[in-house]
């Protein structure tokens, strides 16, 4: 079953591939070129526009590879009449479902796992001219275990409503309209609370810091109501001195980039488990002839 | 080997739309050469789904050699050839016989390559450019290379020329001859399977009208001709009447004062489909 699921999809799986290894050349040419050059200024001026169109770039690869990969999987065959063929072999259809999941979404899953990686040692030398920390969206997105991650979820998504619509195209689509909205409720509901912010009142954050809340508070750490209008002065933190207002920051600090990336990668492969779980039953309890 | 090659009992299959099949039972003998009759929407396709594991009935049993239909896939002793000849469209024709054996234990790549031979369809050739006939020899070869106890054919002529039809009826025979396998093949074309098919399986309305060997089948009723006036017999199938004859088709034994003729498989077949759409109406 693996040569036939092999034969089946090479063509997506292959293309997949190529973009990927095609996006980790450029990644890795672009850090040693970028680490060449000492001016900030001039790596600004030179990869400035590179550093936005990769991030378009990868937040976009994960969906589109996998709804790509993973909406045909099962849609087509059924569109075809083909899985008629397939469950009618001695071969069971747990093993003819799990043999094309494996196949067509490993590889891929896989590469999409590397190039995040990759991404976070080439973007190395590119730190200074990125806006915000590796924290912050989009650079969270696009740099280590994440990129595979949503890369599983969206192929997972894809393949499973394409084995329960019946339907390439219905799958592709059903996959792009979750996904945003729950990247987009991830990254602003979740991802801030992984971790207990740390708080500062000194108006300093370390560098790479995601600031995830602020508020004003008076001497004794209640939260106050303070209205810059009211100050008589145009010098803000002298006013905020002089009605004893601090402003009390929550941060969560660059150190914490990969335990954050191991969370998230965590809450999506457990996505993954459940609508690989939805599939299975669905294979069994509602896939017909 | 089984003795009941497909057993039957109560099968039942509920649409949303109404009956696939309705309190079916039967059991086909192994080693016959079974034709599934029956109109269209009578539960010829519902019932070779249901034993190919392709789909779950509603209540009833059914055995396929001996075995339910599980989830763990169809019957390694059952092939199944499905109406629509579904093969993969992008692979080539020895591709599609790679993928035969890859998913087939037992699978004998000597036997469907020369059934693929034979038909004179190109190895090289991708499977979505073959003609419908072409198609139907390699699925046909495929379903064969399994080296099936029971083949399981859904219409498997409806597509080819008369020439086609009478080799793939000789590949399907000299199969039985040498291995004892057990067909059972659905058509609405009759004719086609006269003096091939030994055992009849008629359905209509996913209800089971008639069933038997052929040849008991043709011994047990009589097409009786004659004059309207005379009495029917008991076991009346279908009697018709034009002008001051009246031709009946009845499972009875010789009966005096008509003039008593064995039925041929079509007619026989013709009768209890007529006279269950009667019933129907």
């Amino acid at each position: 079953m693996i040569w036939v699921a092999w034969r089946q999809q090479r063509l997506q799986i292959l293309l997949s591939l190529g973009i990927i290894a095609a996006l980790a050349a450029v990644m890795t040419f672009v850090r040693f070129d970028a680490q060449s050059i000492t001016d900030d200024q001039l790596v600004d001026d030179r990869y400035g526009m590179y550093v936005n169109y990769l991030r378009l770039v990868l937040l976009a690869l994960p969906v589109l590879l996998g709804a790509v990969i993973g909406g045909p999987l099962f849609g087509r065959e059924i569109e075809h009449g083909t899985h008629v063929f397939s469950l009618t072999q001695s071969i069971g259809r747990t093993r003819w479902w799990a043999s094309k999941i494996v196949v067509a979404g490993l590889p891929v899953i896989a590469g999409m796992t590397l190039l995040g990686l990759l991404n976070s040692w080439a973007s190395a030398p590119l730190r200074a001219v990125m806006f915000g920390g590796r924290l912050v969206t989009p650079t969270f997105e696009i740099e280590g275990l994440t990129l595979g991650a949503y890369t599983a979820l969206a192929f997972a998504l894809s393949a499973t409503v394409g084995l329960m619509v019946r339907n390439t195209l219905a799958a592709m689509v059903i996959t792009v309209m979750s996904y945003v909205p729950l990247l987009v409720l991830v990254g602003n509901a979740l991802r801030p609370a992984y971790a207990t912010p740390v708080t500062s009142t000194d108006g300093q954050t370390p560098a790479g810091a995601w600031v995830v809340s602020s508020s004003y508070v008076d001497a004794a750490g209640n939260p106050v109501a303070f209205s810059p209008a009211a100050c008589t002065t145009t010098n803000i933190p002298e006013c905020m001195r002089a009605q004893g207002v601090v402003r009390r920051v929550g941060f969560q600090p660059d150190d914490r980039f990969w335990s954050f990336q191991a969370i998230e990668a965590g809450l999506f492969l457990a996505l993954v488990a459940l609508v690989v779980g939805a599939g299975a039953w669905a294979l069994h309890h509602r896939l017909r002839y | 080997m089984t003795t009941i090659a497909l057993d039957a009992m109560a099968l039942t299959m509920r649409y949303r739309r109404g009956w696939g099949l309705r309190d079916c039972t039967f059991q086909l003998p192994a080693g016959r050469i079974a034709a599934l009759i029956g109109p269209n929407g009578a539960g010829k396709s519902t019932l070779m789904r249901i034993a190919t594991g392709l789909q779950r009935q509603t209540s009833g049993e059914i055995h396929v050699l001996g075995q339910a239909p599980g989830k763990h896939g169809a019957n390694r002793h059952l092939a199944f050839l499905g109406q629509d000849k579904p093969l993969y469209k992008g692979f080539t024709v020895d591709e599609m016989l790679r993928a035969g054996a890859k998913l087939n234990p037992g699978w004998d790549d000597q036997y469907a390559r020369r059934l693929v031979r034979e038909a004179d369809v190109p190895f090289g050739a991708k499977v979505g450019t073959l003609s419908g006939g072409q198609r139907t020899r390699v699925a046909l070869a495929i379903a064969m290379g399994r080296r099936p106890e029971l083949v399981m054919l859904d219409e498997p002529l409806a597509d080819l020329d008369p020439i086609a039809r009478q080799e793939v009826m000789h590949t399907v025979l000299a199969e039985v001859a040498e291995t004892g396998m057990t067909v059972l093949l659905s058509s609405h074309v009759i004719a086609d399977l006269d003096g091939v098919c030994d055992h009849l399986l008629l359905l209509a309305d996913g209800q089971v009208r008639l069933q038997g060997d052929v040849e008991d089948l043709l011994t047990q009723h009589r097409v009786l001709v004659g004059s309207r006036e005379l009495v029917l017999p008991d076991g009346v199938v279908e009697a018709r009447t034009t002008g001051r004859q009246a031709t009946v088709l009845a499972r009875t034994p010789d009966v005096p004062g008509w003039d008593n003729n064995e039925p041929s498989l079509e007619e026989l077949a013709l009768a209890y489909l007529r006279s269950a759409k009667k019933v129907a109406a």
